[in-house]
């Protein structure tokens, strides 16, 4: 074989393992996508990667007549206000340990710093006594209280790393301006570190609209339960009805699936910068 | 951090951050531990025993058969998503026709909730309908068919399968982009130097991408050491306890068998495990350079 045979079938072999790989990756997806537009009794007969037909849409008419609108709502505002409440706390705080140094300026960031290490799993039992006392476990918004705190620390590692690498100048100039130090965060440093806030944004949202472990603790009133709950509890519900947990999956990834279409890139630079530098 | 000196009304911009912070994250840290040292059932008074419950859960079978499982699950999954990542890395690395469509369709499961992944994977390891057992019926591999998720000696691997599958992607995005950032020039010289792909792995690419495989390898060792959802979603721990892990087998404790003091013993134990690795490992791999 000549080194140009060699050549192509080495780059040949690469695109086939490539495209069995993306074939891994795709295929449950897929499967599940196709099984959710098929009745039980077809599931059951015949393994199909395409459905009989994508009218069929029963599967989906029963989800939606069960718990599903109501957990997605619940999962929708649950999120929003956690991140709502992690950008109100975190853009002015990190923009105080940006630009302010005190005595215990280093302790603070330290203590910040730390909540990385911790995992939150490793809180649970606390956090679940606290709500307990606090009255807040038939409530429905205390735990983003929770959610917020968690994300504090990558989000404040990362917000403060952005805020500092403004240059001192813009900063000096906007005071000679007759800036004060509010006005300076919401015209110069807010808008500066706008990929800082739209990162921690990103991966304060997957992180809170899939998560399992607190959700299925702090949030008991079946009224409130989230996406991510009512899905796991489903293998228990809906056991042999194979065509209604495939629908399930599929509503309950479909949100996700269309924001990471739209805003890929963002999404995963995002998320590596969170992993790496957590 | 910043130069300036802050006047009193400055500290509103920390304050409520702080106060949530200490609140829900620190707050409860320091409650765990102290909990850890008494017996108590989330609702009666709680009495003080010292350290006895960490006396008691080492000589626990069902609690050293969690934490060598933990331990177990922590290796293959650093050994396979780091060596099946690497391997798909090399070959998005070198101007790939479709590298940018292969990166999104990998990664896609990362944005995926464990509760949605695991929904669909208990239908694919479904004994009668799931695709694993009925691809290997379609090729004649019948008698190799198992209730994966139901059977002792196949349950563990059958869970941790997903989410190694599920987090490659991540793994591949962060080795595509190291291996960019590694200069041109030494490869060309290598090959002039007749060092054929493999060697030039070994040698040149795998000393010079260390430093973020290093990375990969803590975030991968310490997510299987804290990892809760899929076990419990799974299996559950079961069948018998054949594949609780720390995590599981904490939430029995506490919320099952309502023993919240000896449950946030094997927290602070879940705890000590993420960050001894995580030391030991930076010092042992710092110390070589």
């Amino acid at each position: 074989m000549n080194g140009r045979a060699k050549a192509n079938l080495f780059s040949g072999l690469k695109y086939v393992f490539l495209a069995l790989y993306a074939l891994l990756t795709f295929f449950p997806l897929w499967w599940t996508f196709s099984n959710s537009f098929r009745t039980n009794s077809q599931i059951f007969t015949q393994t199909r990667l395409l459905p009989e037909t994508f009218a069929y849409l029963n599967n989906y008419a029963s989800i939606m007549r069960q718990n599903i609108p109501r957990a997605m709502w619940n999962s929708f505002s649950i999120t929003a206000l956690s991140l709502l409440l992690l950008i109100a706390c975190s853009i002015p705080a990190a923009y105080f340990m940006s630009q302010y140094r005190f005595k215990l300026s280093n302790l603070v960031f330290g203590l910040f710093s730390a909540g990385v290490i911790v995992p939150r799993l490793s809180i649970l039992i606390a956090t679940f006594s606290n709500f307990q006392k606090m009255g807040f476990l038939q409530k429905q918004y205390p735990i983003t209280l929770c959610y917020a705190a968690f994300e504090l620390p990558i989000s404040m590692f990362l917000l403060v790393g952005f805020m500092q690498s403004i240059p001192a100048s813009v900063l000096e100039s906007g005071k000679i301006d007759g800036c004060n130090s509010f006005s300076l965060l919401a015209r110069i440093v807010l808008p500066m570190s706008r990929n800082g806030v739209v990162t921690v944004l990103i991966l304060a949202f997957v992180s809170v609209w899939n998560e399992f472990a607190y959700a299925s603790i702090l949030i008991p009133n079946i009224k409130f339960k989230t996406m991510t709950i009512v899905l796991a509890n489903a293998k228990n519900e809906y056991i042999t009805d194979y065509g209604m947990m495939a629908a399930g999956v599929i509503v309950a990834v479909l949100p996700m699936i269309a924001v990471y279409s739209f805003l890929q890139e963002k999404i995963v630079s995002g998320m590596v910068a969170g992993a790496v530098k957590g | 951090m910043g130069t300036f000196k802050p006047k009193p009304q400055h500290a509103l911009y920390l304050l409520p951050a702080l106060a949530l912070y200490l609140v829900f994250f620190i707050g409860p840290f320091a409650q765990t531990m102290g909990f850890s040292l008494t017996k108590w059932d989330g609702i009666n008074e709680s009495a003080f025993i010292g350290f006895s419950n960490y006396l008691e859960m080492f000589k626990e079978p069902v609690f050293q058969q969690s934490l060598v499982r933990v331990l177990k699950w922590a290796l293959i999954q650093a050994a396979s998503q780091i060596g099946i990542a690497l391997f798909v890395a090399n070959l998005l690395r070198a101007n790939v026709r479709g590298a940018v469509f292969f990166r999104s369709v990998f990664f896609i499961p990362v944005v995926i909730s464990s509760a949605a992944i695991c929904l669909m994977f208990v239908v694919m390891y479904d004994n009668d309908i799931g695709l694993v057992n009925t691809a290997l019926r379609l090729l004649g591999l019948g008698r190799f068919t198992h209730i994966w998720l139901g059977e002792q000696s196949t349950a563990f691997y059958a869970a941790i399968v997903v989410p190694i599958w599920q987090g490659l992607g991540m793994y591949i995005v962060i080795l595509v982009s190291g291996l960019q950032g590694l200069p041109e020039e030494v490869y060309e010289s290598s090959m002039l130097d007749g060092a054929n792909a493999w060697q030039r792995f070994w040698r040149i690419t795998l000393p010079m991408l260390w430093p973020i495989v290093q990375v990969c390898i803590i975030l991968t060792v310490s997510g299987a050491f804290k990892n809760f959802d899929y076990i419990y979603i799974l299996t559950a721990g079961g069948p018998g306890s054949s594949t609780h892990v720390l995590a599981t087998y904490m939430y029995d404790k506490a919320f099952v068998g309502l023993r919240f003091g000896y449950g946030s013993a094997v927290a602070v134990v879940i705890f000590a495990l993420g960050m001894l690795f995580t030391m030991g490992f930076k010092l042992l791999t710092t110390r070589e350079e």
